[in-house]
């Protein structure tokens, strides 16, 4: 804020306004000493003129008076308004000084917390969409603050939907996460930023979360149900079929299907099918697939989801080294990349839906074929991916979306499950030469084979040891940091009270308080004894009869 | 024989010249100061008027200044026709002195 007012001028003016003043008080005492009415002209014809005239001119010198009083009053005012203003400058001077100090120190805060935590991050990205939509952070904030109460802001959550391609903000968002100033933080959580930018940024969140005690790290105990396979049509099994035995993501449901395919030699191929995000509860409940999952596996460490399917993997008795077929869904792709990269299975094909995290890791000789929405906001979080030179087969395709159904409303609605099957049912007829190859590479290699059995598991949180992960980013990047520096950065995050970038609160007393508010109280649930034993079924998966 | 040319006679001064001489110095400073006071209230006080009314006011002080210098030039302005008209009766009854003397 700035004011412009030529005080100078103004104060040239009134002292031109108190000149004049001056020469007319003088004037006046002249005109007042004047005899307007000489005696004289009594006895003159001119009296009737020299008194109409005495009779006005007898009231010009009062009236000059009066009049240079106004324009000393004038010169006055203007003399004032000037010192209001300079005062008036001043305090701005000093305000804009002091907010400028204050949103220097305010700035380092909120960029820690826009940083490292999820809410954080969240915020972020949505001022980031406010931008783009042209909503101020007022507006969107008053959304968030009506959707707290259970209110809609009118209008402007249908304008905000409608002005953004959240995939396209997001993956600028991400890009962005890596390369924003980082002076706030202790320099040994740096290496995350440097090595996996925005998953680093997550991984920093994940770990400030665990040290305050919000985050229960994932220990799991698997259960399951085994179904008796028959491929009633004999047909092939392709992309949109493999993608049709993706379960649900629905909490309470099984997370993980193994299909075992046998050929004449009794030999075992894998169909490991893994679902998305089954429930929007931060590691408090007993779903491993939930959003404390999502948030670890995409930051890089394997204590989450990616260690629970890879224990209901070896729960399904699948051995090291087994030819498998990973598909996933969103979080369940994200762990399907993981494993797949991960060299203990000969992993043949992996087929993804809607996945955050890109195919990092995965061996050359890996098919990848990567069905995506293109304005599903979850893909978004892979950040930009030029020329996708990953290896990866890409098909970007526009969902088909029911107006009615609810799973299809918003943003969210290109990231839903269904639509993505229905999506990869439609590739069976796509004419791109990459997709018909990785089908007919499909096609060859279950030739031979028939689906046997397929065995549903149920992953819950529990007491078990934790099954050693092999996200690759992990690898890369993450865990080489927490190995090499984990004590420091331990201290940085808690040792010191000081917290992240020295904010005060996340730290010592604090952290107690919080834990209890937000961790569950409980150990978690132990996981359900298997209940195994041959069903008679079909392909079908039991919660689509 | 000499001729003698007709003399006119000299003009006799009435016996109210004295007044009528002292009648149009007293019309004639009055006529001066008039003539002062109007250049007075020619001076450039218009101009810095106009700078004042170049302030951005807001609020009461806008109503008070707004009245304060409307008031001031509408006083200039009758007081330039007030005192136009005074000199206009003097020099007036100064012609009349002049006609009349």
């Amino acid at each position: 804020m700035t004011m412009r007012v030529d005080t100078e001028g103004l104060l040239h003016a009134a002292g031109r306004l108190e000149h004049v003043a001056a020469s007319l008080f003088d004037e006046s005492g002249a005109l007042i000493g004047v005899n307007w009415w000489p005696i004289e002209t009594v006895s003159h014809v001119s009296m009737i003129e020299v008194t109409t005239g005495a009779a006005s001119a007898v009231t010009v010198g009062p009236g000059i008076s009066a009049y240079a009083v106004q324009l000393t009053s004038v010169a006055a005012y203007l003399r004032g308004a000037t010192g209001l203003y300079v005062a008036a400058e001043a305090t701005i001077e000093v305000a804009m000084t002091s907010a400028r100090a204050m949103a220097t120190w305010l700035a380092g805060k909120v960029l820690a917390f826009l940083l490292v935590t999820p809410v954080g991050q969240a915020l972020a990205v949505s001022f980031i969409a406010w931008q783009v939509a042209g909503i101020s952070i007022a507006q969107g904030l008053a959304t968030i603050f009506y959707g707290m109460i259970g209110r809609d802001a009118p209008n402007l959550t249908d304008e905000l939907l409608d002005s953004v391609n959240w995939q396209e903000l997001i993956r600028a968002g991400i890009d962005l996460g890596g390369q924003l100033p980082f002076g706030g933080l202790p320099p040994v959580l740096l290496p995350f930023i440097d090595t996996r930018g925005a998953t680093g940024t997550a991984a920093i969140a994940y770990l400030v979360a665990l040290q305050l005690g919000l985050l229960r790290p994932g220990v799991f105990t698997v259960s399951s149900r085994t179904e008796r396979l028959v491929r009633t049509d004999g047909s092939p099994l392709t992309i949109g079929g493999l993608i049709d035995g993706i379960p649900p993501s629905v909490d309470g449901l099984p997370q993980v299907a193994v299909t075992t395919h046998t050929n004449s030699a009794g030999e075992h191929m894998y169909e490991i099918a893994i679902t998305g995000t089954s429930s929007q509860d931060f590691g408090g409940g007993d779903q491993p697939l939930d959003n404390q999952g999502n948030a670890g596996t995409y930051a890089g460490f394997d204590a989450e989801s990616v260690a629970a399917v890879m224990a209901a993997i070896e729960a399904a008795g699948v051995p090291a080294g087994a030819t498998i077929v990973l598909t996933g869904y969103s979080q369940g792709a994200m762990v399907a990349q993981a494993i797949a990269s991960s060299g203990k299975y000969n992993v043949e094909f992996v087929t993804t839906i809607g996945t955050p995290s890109r195919p990092d890791g995965i061996p050359d000789d890996t098919t990848v074929v990567e069905i995506e929405h293109p304005e599903d906001p979850i893909v978004g979080l892979q950040g930009s991916r030029p020329g996708h030179d990953d290896g990866a087969i890409v098909v970007t395709t526009d969902p088909v979306l029911d107006p009615v159904n609810p799973h299809h409303d918003g943003p969210m609605g290109n990231h839903s499950q269904d639509a993505y099957q229905t999506s990869a049912e439609a590739l069976a007829d796509s004419d791109d030469p990459a997709v018909q190859a990785a089908q007919e590479e499909l096609t060859a290699l279950f030739d031979g084979y028939e689906a046997t059995g397929v065995e549903y598991f149920t992953i819950d949180r529990g007491d078990g040891e934790a099954v050693p992960g092999t996200v690759p980013w992990v690898v890369d990047g993450v865990t080489d940091t927490i190995e090499a520096d984990g004590e420091e950065i331990q201290d940085a995050i808690t040792g010191s009270g000081q917290g992240i970038g020295g904010a005060p609160g996340i730290g010592d007393e604090g952290t107690d308080e919080l834990a209890d508010a937000f961790s569950s109280t409980g150990q978690g649930i132990t996981g359900h004894d298997g209940t195994t034993g041959p069903q008679d079924s079909s392909r079908q998966a039991p919660w689509r009869s | 024989m000499p001729h003698h040319q007709p003399v006119s006679p000299a003009p006799q001064a009435g016996p109210f010249a004295d007044q009528h001489e002292a009648l149009q110095g007293q019309i004639q400073i009055c006529i001066s100061r008039l003539d002062g006071a109007l250049r007075a209230l020619h001076t450039d006080a218009p101009s810095a008027l106009a700078a004042a009314r170049q302030v951005a006011w807001s609020g009461p002080a806008a109503l008070v200044f707004t009245g304060l210098v409307d008031g001031t030039e509408f006083t200039r302005t009758l007081l330039i026709d007030t005192a136009t008209t005074a000199k206009s009766h003097y020099v007036a009854a100064s012609n009349l002195l002049t006609a009349t003397a």
